[in-house]
Order: structure tokens, then sequence, then C-alpha cells
């Protein structure tokens, strides 16, 4: 493994990087991130006041770059103030099993385990247990078998545990007041006082993106955003375990994107990595950002994967060839003919694309040729041979 | 300044922040500023004393009602405030110290919400002290008490049962067992019979001896307890009888000293003029009335207010011989406005004397630990849970008085009383035995709610006959017991409860 100040100083090249191939907004959301894992109160005013200079005069890009320059100087020497150690185990579920009252519905045994910085997916249609399971290891709910081992710092009470899991419901409930007082409230409740609480808040209020909005009333907020100003809390709270429940729901692909991108990037924290397990039916996105994916059918653990190390551990049959989803404009006889040549297995088409499974070992570079050569137009194409995709085109 | 003081607090006390305790602190300090400045300017001078006791008046003047709305729109509004926020719900790192102190919080505001009253209170008494002399209005006293026994308006007050002084009186009037039902004063004197108090007889002849025959006197006026003005000292350590023991022989000494007797009449008529007393009395005339040694009948009825031309007496006023008598001897009405005196001097008395007393102040601390235990509950708890035991709470007290009832027949006092310890012991059993989080939550909510009933409880099952002094320290001593228990035993309870799984 390597070592968290190597890995920070090979983060602060990535921005640089960013910056030089002019990806500049990523650039000062990666820089942003290095910030935080200083966790050094002149940081975060020297990145704040950068943001509010951003956001009044509206640099070009190079302008942008010089000053941005100065700022991973400034975070080079300030160095990485490591907190907690990613990597090591948090959450050890085994055999968990619920049944409600009326006896309807029936979620488990489901087997979950997790290491801080980890984050799993929790994928399924509507009614199939993901919310009843976040339930349960967010504590908010008993479960009936089963146990669960969580391996946190503080364990003296129940409340103390709870107060380290941090469970965000679909509906998040209303804030009252001016945003940035819920933020700083917050944030004093756990001991950060005077001047370092004011400093994080408004830095972290920048990387979420939110510097526009910090003066505005919660009704004044899209859904997007009050998801994000609830993450923006939540990451205050530093919490070792991150319960989010639907979050991508009613919100657009961008914002989608921006929230999965930053619970990645914050889970994966230097100074304090969080473990995180986040439940939707974005299966791409999800599993794009995902070091675990979890697809529940009915209450039962369908099948899991490590999409990190790539080790399957299916409880269906494992697919073993090719499968791949695509829109095209060609007709079926036309795709039959083109990929004849390949070791297909069957066509099947949903009314929008195309599932069209290959046996080994025909590889997705040969089917790529296989339609250019034939000179097939296609519109969208994914690889689902590892995506729990193929449970929902299956059926 | 205030945004300075709101990013302080923000920043670094977030708890009184979330209470918005300068806030409330400020506003309840103007609410009791303007409660002060309002009962200030109710002094106006004699006639506010005329009609105004300084303990009551906050209660007898529309402004009460004012002042009970502004209460409520405060404590609403703070409320509402204060809700905004809860770190302990969020599961914030709230120790069970910071919890309790949001309940003394809430307690501390509670309780200064409910007691303007002492400021009003005290504006009035600061205000009419710096406009009285006290020592000046004690020798007015004094002399008011000097004659007010010549001055009943009641011929009752003057009536032969009243005696008691000398020996044998006083003397209990019995009717012979033949005697049947008839007006007093119809009965014939050979129909009834006086006894004394260690057992002696007399008949109405032997007691005409000895008073002469007069029914309406002077002497007979032991009893006018009522109408003296007494100072603090004497309400509460004295009893009636006392007093009219100690305004017995200073009336028997007036009377047997006419010039001083005279000398008090016209220091009356002086204090009269002095506070604007109305009056139609002429010292000479009244002293004439009075002094009749050795039997001192009464002859004249003085009345205590204005007397118009045309208006008849009152009817206690009415008795045939006695207004006839006085008619002839006096053709003019006379009167004075002798409540009113009373009253000036009283409320200025009053108005110095008054302090704070513990007892009413009990009252107040246990209205405001019923609201704070209320508030607390609501805080701690879901909405939804506080809301059935509340409901819930209606539907036990009814099965508990039906049960109360059943055990008055078969049982007395301690029996209910160990009934209603049993209750609100089996309402913390439920809690810990109960893995469903409402009932558990429903369960301690009532254990809080009744808790403080408990040690009523007990004071029921130790003590019969507690007298003031014992019920104020037991109160405190339960009130200290209280809070260490919610410290150390509730709060944490609250704690446990907040982070149990829902079933």
């Amino acid at each position: 493994m390597q070592n968290p100040s190597d890995l920070f100083q090979q983060r602060l090249r990535e921005v640089a990087n960013y910056y030089q191939q002019g990806d500049v907004t990523l650039g000062y959301r990666r820089l942003m991130d290095a910030a935080l894992d200083t966790n050094d109160t002149n940081i975060f005013n020297a990145v704040t006041a950068h943001t509010e200079w951003i956001e009044t005069t509206n640099p070009t890009d190079a302008e942008n770059w010089v000053k941005s320059t100065l700022l991973l100087e400034k975070i080079s020497l300030a160095g990485l103030k490591t907190q907690k150690q990613s990597g090591e185990d948090i959450l050890l579920a085994q055999g968990v099993k619920k049944t409600y009252a009326n006896g309807v519905f029936s979620l488990g045994p489901v087997d979950v385990s997790l290491k801080r910085g980890e984050l799993l997916g929790l994928v399924g249609e509507n009614g199939n247990g993901k919310t009843t399971l976040l339930r349960i290891l967010a504590q908010e709910l008993r479960n009936d078998e089963g146990t669960i081992a969580y391996y946190l710092p503080k364990n003296n009470s129940q409340y103390d545990l709870r107060s380290q899991l941090a469970y965000i419901p679909q509906r998040t409930p209303k804030w009252y007041g001016p945003l940035k007082d819920n933020l700083k409230f917050t944030l004093a409740c756990y001991a950060v006082k005077g001047e370092a609480n004011e400093s994080l808040v408004l830095m972290l209020i920048a990387r979420m993106g939110l510097w526009k909005y910090r003066n505005l009333d919660w009704n004044q907020l899209s859904s997007g955003y009050k998801m994000r100003f609830e993450l923006a809390r939540t990451f205050l709270r530093r919490p070792d375990i991150l319960l989010l429940d639907e979050p991508l729901a009613n919100l657009d692909v961008l914002a989608q994107q921006t929230i999965l991108e930053d619970l990645k990037t914050l889970s994966n924290s230097l100074s304090s990595p969080m473990a995180v397990i986040l439940s939707s039916q974005q299966l791409y996105e999800v599993e794009k950002v995902s070091d675990k994916v979890l697809f529940l059918k009915n209450g039962q653990p369908l099948w899991q994967n490590n999409t990190a190390e790539h080790d399957e551990t299916e409880q269906e049959e494992r697919p073993t060839g090719l499968i791949v989803e695509f829109e095209t404009e060609a007709s079926r006889d036309e795709l039959q003919s083109a990929l004849s040549g390949l070791l297909l297995e069957k066509i099947s088409f949903n009314g929008g694309s195309y599932i069209v499974h290959f046996d080994t070992p025909t590889s997705m570079p040969q089917l790529l040729t296989a339609l250019g050569n034939a000179g097939i137009n296609v519109i969208y194409i994914r690889n689902i041979s590892k995506s729990t995709r193929r449970f929902f085109v299956s059926q | 300044m205030i945004k300075k003081l709101h990013k302080d607090l923000l920043e670094n006390y977030p708890l009184l922040w979330n209470l918005r305790l300068p806030g409330i602190f400020g506003t309840l300090a103007i609410f009791h500023l303007i409660h002060f400045l309002v009962g200030y300017s109710m002094y106006s001078g004699e006639e506010s004393m005329r009609w105004h006791n300084p303990e009551g008046m906050y209660f007898s003047t529309s402004f009460c009602l004012f002042s009970m709305i502004g209460s409520s729109v405060i404590f609403i509004l703070w409320f509402i405030r204060v809700f905004r926020n809860n770190a302990f719900k969020s599961f914030y790192p709230i120790g069970n110290g910071k919890l309790f102190q949001e309940f003394m919080v809430f307690f501390v505001v509670c309780l200064l919400n409910i007691t303007c009253y002492y400021s009003y209170t005290f504006g009035f008494v600061f205000h009419a002290r710096n406009n009285t002399n006290n020592s000046e209005n004690k020798k007015d006293i004094e002399v008011y008490n000097s004659v007010i026994a010549f001055l009943q308006n009641n011929k009752d007050a003057y009536r032969l049962e009243g005696r008691c002084y000398p020996d044998p009186f006083p003397l209990t009037k019995r009717y012979n067992e033949n005697v049947r039902y008839a007006p007093s004063d119809q009965v014939p004197k050979s129909d009834y019979y006086f006894v004394s108090r260690d057992g002696r007889k007399f008949s109405s002849a032997e007691v005409d001896v000895l008073t002469g025959g007069v029914e309406y006197s002077y002497l007979n006026n032991c009893n006018f307890y009522s109408m003296y003005i007494h100072n603090e000292s004497d309400r509460y350590s004295s009893n009636s009888e006392q007093e009219n023991e100690h305004y017995k022989t200073r009336l028997v000494t007036t009377l047997n000293n006419p010039e001083e007797l005279k000398a008090n009449m016209a220091a009356f008529i002086k204090l009269c003029d002095k506070h604007n007393i109305s009056y139609q009395l002429e010292v000479d005339d009244w002293f004439k009335w009075v002094y009749n040694p050795p039997y001192f009948p009464v002859n004249y009825l003085i009345f205590h207010k204005y007397y118009y031309p045309g208006q008849y007496p009152t009817p206690n006023l009415s008795d045939a011989s006695v207004i006839q008598a006085s008619l002839q001897l006096n053709p003019k009405s006379y009167f004075v406005e002798v409540s009113k005196l009373q009253n000036i001097l009283q409320s200025t008395q009053r108005a110095y004397d008054y302090s704070f007393e513990l007892a009413p102040f009990l009252g107040f601390l246990y209205a405001a630990l019923f609201m704070s235990i209320m508030i607390f509950t609501f805080r701690a708890t879901a909405r939804r849970t506080w809301m059935i035991a509340l409901i819930g709470s209606a539907l036990i007290c009814l099965i508990i008085g039906a049960l109360t009832a059943v055990l008055a027949f078969g049982g007395g006092k301690d029996g209910i009383l160990y009934f209603y310890l049993l209750v609100i012991l089996s309402f913390i059993l439920i809690h810990f035995i109960s893995i469903r989080k409402t009932v558990s939550g429903v369960s301690l909510i009532w254990f809080v709610w009744s808790l403080p009933y408990a040690f009523v409880i007990l004071l029921g099952l130790l003590e019969n006959n507690f007298d003031k002094d014992y019920f104020q320290t037991y109160f405190l001593v339960c009130l200290l017991i209280y809070l260490m228990a919610l410290r150390f035993f509730i709060v944490p309870r609250f704690r446990a409860w907040q982070a149990m799984p829902e079933n």
C-alpha cells in the first residue's frame, strides 16, 4: 500500500496536470480535496479567498493557473495531516434478516463487509429491500436475525455509535434559517470552534460548489443543491460510515455525476476517509464510482461483486462471455450478418436497445471491429458483462 | 454588536446559540422591565391605594390579560426558533450534561416567563414607598385603630353576644328546650339563658344587671378584628382572638379615659382631612354619643359612605329602635368614608411590608417545572411519541380515576397512594422491558411527567399534618432530588431511547 504522504504528493501532481490540460474545474475540485487533507485553517482561508476571487473576477484559465500554482505550493508545504487510516475494517454484517410484521416483505439473509474508504453501491428495483438494509445498517431499524459489528473508535453507547453513522434519507428534512449558520452549528457541535469553524465551513461550501448559494434559504434551492448542502453538513460531521438512500433521485444527470464524484473523492479523503453505502437505481453511475456493488432482488442479495479487485462472488450462475448493450438504427438482420463472424450466442431487443451475448473468447475490440467493418452506425454501446444492468435487461 | 454576538455564540457556544439564550433573556428582561414600569405607573397617589392592594392588583387589572398574551407570544416565538435545530435528534455528539443543560435553560426561561407578576408588583410598591412615609402611615393607622370601634355601621357588632369582659363574659346564649324557632328578637327573655365558658349559667335578668339592660353597647364590641389595620407580623403570628383581646384592653382603657377618647376622635377627623376622606361628623356630637358611662349604649350608627338626601339606611342599619332613637337625637345623617381610609392606610402599609414570600414562589417553581418537562420531553423524543403520550395520559387518568374509586371503597388513603406509586413505577418498568420504541418512549415520558407527583404522594404517605415550613422544605428538597434524578438517570434514558432502533 502506498504511503499516504506520497499519495498526497501524487494527487497534487495530478491537480497540476488537470490544470495544464485545461480541465480547470476538475483541477480546482481536486485542489480543494487536497486542501481539506491538510486540516490547516490558513490553507482553508487561502482556498476560500481564491474561490471568492474566481467567483467575482471570472479569470482566464491562465490567470487561474498562476494563482492556483501558488496555492498548490502552500498546500504541499502544509502537508497531509492524517486522522484516520483507510483500509481498516469498519463494518461486518452477517446473516442480517428482517421480516416486517405483516409478513409481506422479508429481507436477507444479507452479508455486508466494508472497509474505511470503500464505497458500496446498493442497487435493485423499488421495494426490494434497499432502504430496509440501509436503515438496519444505520441502526434505525432492528434486524430480526444476524449480527452487525462496527469497528469504530467511540463505541461506549448506542448513541455514541449512531453519532458516528450518518444516514441521509431520500427525503432530506428541511433546514431552517441561513444555510451557513446550519453548517456552522453542526461543526460547533463537533467542537470545531472559533476561526477554524468559519474557515472549514466556507472551505466545504466552496468544495461542494455552493459558494453562490451560501446565503440563500432552503426553499430557494433546487433538489440537487439541497442534497449537496446535506452532503456538506454530513462531511462536516466526518462520520465513519455514511449511508445514503437514493441520493440521486430527482436529480438531473449532471447533478448525479457531480454528487457521485464528490462522494467518491471525499470518501477517499487521505486525512479522514469514510465508508459509504449508497442505494440507487442509477446502475451505470453507481457502478462507476463503487468499490463494491450489492444487487438486491426480492430482499435477497442476488449478486455481489468487488469492482475494484474484479473479484466476483456471485450467487447466480456467473456469465462467462461478453454481454453488450447497444443502440443502433440497423435492423436485426443487418446486425446478425455483421456479427456472424463472432461467437454470437443470442440477440435480444427490448424495444430501445439490443442486448447481445457472445461466447468466450469474444472481446470488445473484436466486436467494435466487426461493427465498423459492416458500416453499422452505433448510437450507444456498453459492456454490461460485469454490470448489474444485465439482470434488469434479462427480464 | 448583535451580529458579533451571534457569530461568537454560533462558533463557540452552539448550545446557547441554538437555545437563542441572549435573545430570550434580553426579551424577558425587557418584558419584566415593562411590567415594572407599568406597575410603577399604576401608583398615582392615594387614589390608587384606595382601589388596589399591592399584592393582588396585578391580577385585578386588565394588564394581567395583556401580560399573559405577551408572555405566550414570546414563548411560542422562542419555541419555534429553538426547534429549528436539534443537535440531539440529529445524533451530534451531545452528552448527558449538555442535554441536562438544555432542560435547565427551559426551566429558567419558563420561570422568568411566568413571574412578571413580581416585576409589576415591585414597580408599584417601589413607587408607593417613594411617595409615602412609613412612620407617618403607622401613626395614622394608630389613630384609625383607636376609634374604629366607635365607627361600626353594623349594629350586630355591638350586640351582647360580642362582649368578652369582665368576668363572666363572654357568654353564650342558649334557648330553653321548649322554645320553637322564631327570630331571636322576638323570643321572650324567659325563654333563654346564658352560659359562661366555664359552664356557669346566668338568667337574662342576671345578665341585665351586669349590662344595665343595654343590649347594644360600645363595650360589647370585641369582634372588630376585620376593621382593624394589622401590621404584617400580626397577620401571620396572631389569631383573631389574641388580636381582639389586645384591642379590647385598649378599648376599655380608652373608654375609661374620656380626654384621650376625645383627642383620638379629633385626630381621626384631622386624618380624614389629610387623606381627603368625605365625612359629616363633629367631634363633640360623636363624643357625646359614645361616652355614656357606665354602660356606653349605642344610640347612633354612622354611615360608612356618602349619605345622599332621600337615601334610606341600608337594611342592616334599620333596627327600628336604634335608628329611631338616633334620628330623634340627630336629625342630620352622619357619615364617614371609612372603607376608603382603611384601604389607603392598609395598602400603604402593605406596600412597606411587602417582601418576597417563598410559599407563592414555590407555585411558580412548580408551574415552571411542569412546563419545562413538557418542552424537554417534546424536544428529546419523536413528535408522534409525545402526542401519543399526551393523548394517552388522558386515558390513563380516566382508568386510574376509576380504579381509585374502586380502591376508595375497599381501602383507606394509604392504599390509594401506594397504588399511585405502583402506577408510576410501572411506567419505568415498561420503558425498560418494551422492545417497541414507541411504547418504550411513551412510558418514559409518562414516568418523567408523573415523577413530581410521586413526591406529593410520598408527602401524603409520610406526613398527615404538615405545616407551611415543612412543606416548603420538603418541596425544595424534592425539586433538588428531581433535578438530580433527571441529570443522572432520566436524561441518560432519553439518550438511550433516542438511539434505539425501531422495530
